[in-house]
Parts: C-alpha cells; sequence; structure tokens
C-alpha cells in the first residue's frame, strides 16, 4: 500500500486497529519526498532524524496501548515563518538564513503535545509578501499539476506538499489569501480561521491585523480534524479569544437543507479565467440541487478592498518589519562603523526586492502628510467592508465566490508582483479585513487540468457551517479525488 | 500623487534601507505602478466613517506579577552575530 496517499482520518483508522506502524508511516512519506522534492522543490528544511526517531517511540506508546490524539503519528510540514524550538526558521529570507528558534509557537507545541510529528519547515515568498512564492529568497516552488505553472503563495510549500502527498497537512498563515490561493491552485483544502481562533504567539509578524494561522489538507475531513486540535485559547496571544464551540468534526455532515448561500452581485467581472466560471457557475448549481437557497446579495465596497488591504499591509510590515537591526538575530553586515550603518547595511543586503518595496510603501503611507489619506482611510474602508460582510450575513449563512478569479500562472507573470494587487487574492483578502473565517475547496478543472478552488466564507465563529457545506459539496463531487499525474509518472 | 526619486531616496532612508541608482530606478516605477491601482480609493468619501475599535485586536492581557520561566540566555545568544560576556555586541553609538 502506498502509504503517503492516505489521508488523516484514514491513517487514524489504520492506527486504532493496531494496523499501521508509525515508523513505517514515516519512512514511506520520505522516500515520497526524496522522490519528489527535486522537482517541486516545497521544503527549506527538513527534520528527518527527529522524525523517524519521534515515530519510533510513538510506536512504543502504541504498544503501551496510550490513548492518543487524533493527529498522533501524522507527519506533517510547517510553513517557514513559524517557530519551531532547535528547527531553523528562515521566512524565506536571507535577513534570518540561520536563525534557530529558542522557543515553540503556541500552535506548534499544542500539536507536539498531540505527538504529531513535524517532516520539515516549507517555502514560502519572503515574510509572506507574494502571491506565488517567486519572492523566497531560496527557490520556486512549483506547482505539482504543472510544473511550469506557480504554487501560489505565501504558502506555496505547503501547498505543493500536501498535493503532492509529501505531507498529510501543513500548517501555515493567511494575510491576504496566502493559504487560501495556494490551495485553490494546487487542488486541496485551505482554511483561514476566524481572527483570533488560533493562537498566532511565534508566528514571525508582518501584518498581525490581518494574518491567521490556518491549515491546508488533502479533504476536509482532515481539515476538521486539524482545525479540532488547533483552536484553542492561548494567554499568550493578546488576540486569543475563548471559544467555546471547536468540535468541528461534528459538522461532517452530508446536509446543506436550508442553508442560505450568498453570491455578492459585484464579484462578477471581465477578469474571470472562462473555465473558473463554468466551475463556480456548476458549484453554485450543484448546491442548489443539494438544497441550499442561492439569494444574491451585495458588496458595495468591494472595489476598494484590495488597494485598502495594500496599504494595511504595507503599514503593518514596515512597523513589524523594523525588529531586523542585524544585533539579536539574522543577518548582520560585515565591516560596519557606526550604529546607523549596521541597520542599513544589514537591512539592504538581507531582505528581497518585494519586501524593499513594502517597507517603503508602509513608511510613505504613515508619513504625516499621508496617514490620513492613506492609512486611515484604508482603516475607515475596512470598517464600511465590515458593515457590508454583517449586513449580508442578515440574508445568508454562507458567502460563495471563487478563491481566485484566475488559474495559476507562469512564472514571471505579472500577478506574482504587488502585494494585495494580485488578481488571485482579491476575494479572498475579503476575510483578511473583515476577520471571518474562509474555506478553499477544489471545485473543477481548467481544460488544461489545473485545479480551481471555491471559497465559502462564514460570520465569525461559524467553522461549523463552512465545515458542513464544504463537506457536503466534497461528497457530492470527486475533484479532491483527483491528483497530478505527472509526478507519479517521473517516480 | 507621482513619486521622483527624491521621494525614493526619502522613503528608503525612513526604511533604513540604501539602494543603489539601479534599484532607485526600478522602485520608482514599481511603486508608482501600484501608488496609481491605490488611487481607487479617492473616489470613495469617508468623512462620515467613524473609526470603532477592534476590541479583539486592543485587549490587554495581564499576569501576576512573579517571575516565571523565561528563555534560556545561552540559545538566544546563539542566534547573535556577535555577543560578549552575555550579552549583544553592538558597534560603537558616540564617537
Amino acid at each position: 500500500m502506498e502509504l503517503y496517499k492516505l489521508t488523516v482520518h484514514e491513517i487514524r483508522g489504520l492506527v486504532n486497529k493496531g494496523k499501521l506502524s508509525i515508523e513505517k508511516l514515516v519512512r514511506g512519506v520520505i522516500q515520497r519526498i526524496d522522490s519528489t522534492e527535486s522537482l517541486l522543490d516545497s521544503f527549506i528544511t527538513l527534520n528527518i532524524d527527529e522524525a523517524l526517531h519521534q515515530a519510533r517511540t510513538l510506536d512504543q506508546l502504541i504498544s503501551q496501548e496510550a490513548r492518543l490524539s487524533t493527529l498522533a503519528g501524522i507527519p506533517f510540514g510547517v510553513q517557514d515563518n513559524i517557530c519551531t524550538f532547535g528547527i531553523r526558521t528562515t521566512c524565506a529570507s536571507k535577513m534570518l538564513d540561520d536563525f534557530i528558534p529558542p522557543y515553540d509557537s503556541s500552535v506548534i507545541e499544542k500539536l507536539k503535545n498531540s505527538h504529531s510529528i513535524i517532516l520539515g519547515k516549507l517555502n514560502m515568498d519572503e515574510f509572506g509578501m507574494g502571491s506565488s512564492t517567486q519572492n523566497s529568497a531560496f527557490k520556486f516552488t512549483k506547482n505539482p499539476w504543472s510544473l511550469h505553472k506557480v504554487s501560489g503563495g505565501a504558502a506555496g510549500g505547503g501547498a505543493a506538499a500536501v498535493a503532492s502527498d509529501q505531507v498529510f497537512y501543513a500548517i501555515g498563515s493567511d494575510a491576504s489569501g496566502c493559504l487560501r490561493q495556494p490551495a485553490a491552485f494546487c487542488g486541496v483544502v485551505g482554511i483561514k480561521p476566524t481572527y483570533g481562533l488560533v493562537s498566532r504567539f511565534g508566528l514571525v509578524a508582518c501584518a498581525p491585523s490581518l494574518e491567521q494561522i490556518g491549515c491546508i489538507t488533502k479533504d476536509v475531513t482532515d481539515c476538521a480534524y486539524v482545525l479540532e486540535e488547533i483552536a484553542f485559547y492561548d494567554k499568550k496571544d493578546s488576540t486569543s479569544i475563548r471559544n467555546g464551540n471547536s468540535t468541528y468534526t461534528s459538522y461532517l455532515m452530508d446536509d446543506v437543507k436550508g442553508l442560505k448561500i450568498g453570491v455578492p452581485k459585484e464579484i462578477f467581472d471581465e477578469s474571470w479565467d472562462p473555465d473558473v466560471r463554468t466551475y463556480v457557475n456548476n458549484s453554485i448549481e450543484i448546491l442548489k440541487k443539494l438544497g441550499a437557497q442561492i439569494v444574491d446579495i451585495t458588496l458595495p465596497h468591494f472595489k476598494y478592498a484590495s488597494a485598502s488591504h495594500s496599504i494595511i499591509f504595507c503599514c503593518e510590515s514596515s512597523s513589524n518589519l523594523a525588529r531586523y537591526d542585524g544585533i539579536k538575530y539574522g543577518m548582520r553586515a560585515k565591516g560596519v562603523d557606526n550604529l546607523e550603518e549596521l541597520y542599513c547595511k544589514t537591512r539592504s543586503q538581507g531582505f528581497g526586492q518585494e519586501v524593499k518595496a513594502i517597507l517603503m510603501l508602509g513608511n510613505l503611507f504613515l508619513s504625516n502628510k499621508f496617514y490620513d489619506s492613506h492609512y486611515k482611510k484604508a482603516l475607515k474602508i475596512r470598517e464600511l467592508l465590515r458593515n457590508d460582510i454583517r449586513k449580508a450575513f442578515e440574508k445568508c449563512h454562507i458567502i460563495l465566490t471563487p478563491t481566485s478569479p484566475i488559474l495559476a500562472f507562469d512564472f514571471n507573470h505579472e500577478s506574482s508582483l504587488p502585494i494585495g494587487m494580485s488578481e488571485s487574492q482579491r476575494y479572498a483578502l475579503l476575510a483578511n479585513m473583515t476577520g471571518i473565517p474562509a474555506i478553499s475547496i477544489p471545485c473543477g478543472f481548467s481544460q488544461e487540468g489545473l485545479p480551481i478552488g471555491l471559497q465559502l466564507m462564514a460570520d465569525k465563529f461559524n467553522e461549523g457551517t463552512l465545515i458542513k457545506a464544504a463537506y457536503t459539496f466534497e461528497r457530492n463531487t470527486d475533484y479532491h479525488m483527483k491528483k497530478p499525474m505527472k509526478l507519479e509518472v517521473t517516480e | 500623487m507621482k513619486l521622483s526619486l527624491k521621494d525614493i531616496e526619502m522613503m528608503a532612508q525612513w526604511s533604513k534601507l540604501e539602494l543603489d541608482q539601479e534599484e532607485k530606478l526600478g522602485f520608482e516605477d514599481k511603486l508608482n505602478k501600484i501608488l496609481q491601482k491605490i488611487d481607487i480609493i479617492k473616489e470613495l468619501d469617508t468623512n462620515h466613517v467613524q473609526l470603532t475599535e477592534d476590541r479583539s485586536i486592543h485587549r490587554y492581557i495581564l499576569r501576576d506579577d512573579k517571575v516565571g520561566p523565561s528563555l534560556n540566555r545561552d540559545l538566544v545568544l546563539k542566534n547573535a552575530q556577535d555577543t560578549r560576556n552575555g550579552m549583544f555586541s553592538v558597534p560603537s553609538i558616540l564617537d
């Protein structure tokens, strides 16, 4: 049996029946990485020896009939901007090339306590700034469905790794659709939970009011299992929120009868790829046939969302990345005479071009002349968007859009350039601007065989409704069952 | 609003970045293109909009004033490029 092809819930079943050794499972996945990584470049750092050691320890525990959590023994990957004790964490930047965190992020601490096994750190756009992983200082991650296409970003490494069965799930962050857009491009499931549901302690901060830790999985059931594990209150994160309702697996029901799904009229425009249009319309029809009620809704300020998101993203990033001064951690320029020179040379040598652009724009928008006309105005637009969303949820339970109106694009395509202005993220970033949860699920394939993602958004803390709707769609379609063929051929 | 090379130099200075001439020209072009797209917000009147504080963001979590476990000093200092006597070392600030 090719163990790497299994899902988390399938493995769970085998382990519970005593039919699977964790060491065998981990070795199977390592072999899979060995045979595919040179094609994909999903990982920045691998954690093989430690993973095997943990697997052997876990097999011993299982033989002693210890009670273990759902994710025990499941190998996973971590986006390289989430701190892992003793494992290099680079944010895909030269600035943090040799940074080894002296602590675990809270989400990793929780997963370690659940005995889930870290296989490695995943590639991304530098500090999460980009939509294609082309801004990584180390490598470009290729799309498993077509190696000439990007895997999306910032979490392109995670999406490619899950889609190609290199890991069973990936943990990452989402500040502008950074988990959902790659999930859509690679044909897997990605969720950004409600702001505050998952602790961000130990996530290397970039745009804290927009970003949230979430996961990428092979299907919706796995998404519910992982989310259930990582959603918890954490006093180390001042934005963490106590939420009693976190039994997401209880929402794995094939039932959307009576569910009101809102489709915003503003989203339909010329930018859509024709295949995306076909499959999103098809998805609406499928949900309608399954008993959902489709309602028209309006988001009057949607057209200003991308621009205001960009401004907030740049401002928060310029402030947060001021900490890279070459002193406490990260790279340090050599041959400098004074402190000012140390700051400037270190930052100029350590940051890539996209990061520099964002820092400069952020400082411009926060300057006296632009503060009211840009930064404050962007915050006000965020307020208007929140009102739009609030009103929309008076009419429906779920808002439906494509995750991205375009397909995975070629390397060096213009869509990969300015942050937040990328065509591929303009629907996804709505959830970041308003703090609501959103999930991307596979809903079709283009004529050239590239995956298409459907985005469902719900009101704050209604992840359960999202899981139920997504699960129902998945149970009645087979898009999530398809695998990238090219990788299997090359093995 | 169109950014000039002088504006780019000023923004780089605020960001503690040194740019060569080629970079300056590249950023002048790139950032002006982004600003053009961002200009769309000018058409919207937001004077009537009140900013409300998002309580999920602006909360203060307090703990008892008791000594608790802290990071291991040696592990923390290992990430610094230059340390001396258990402290971070920096270039001189005053001549």
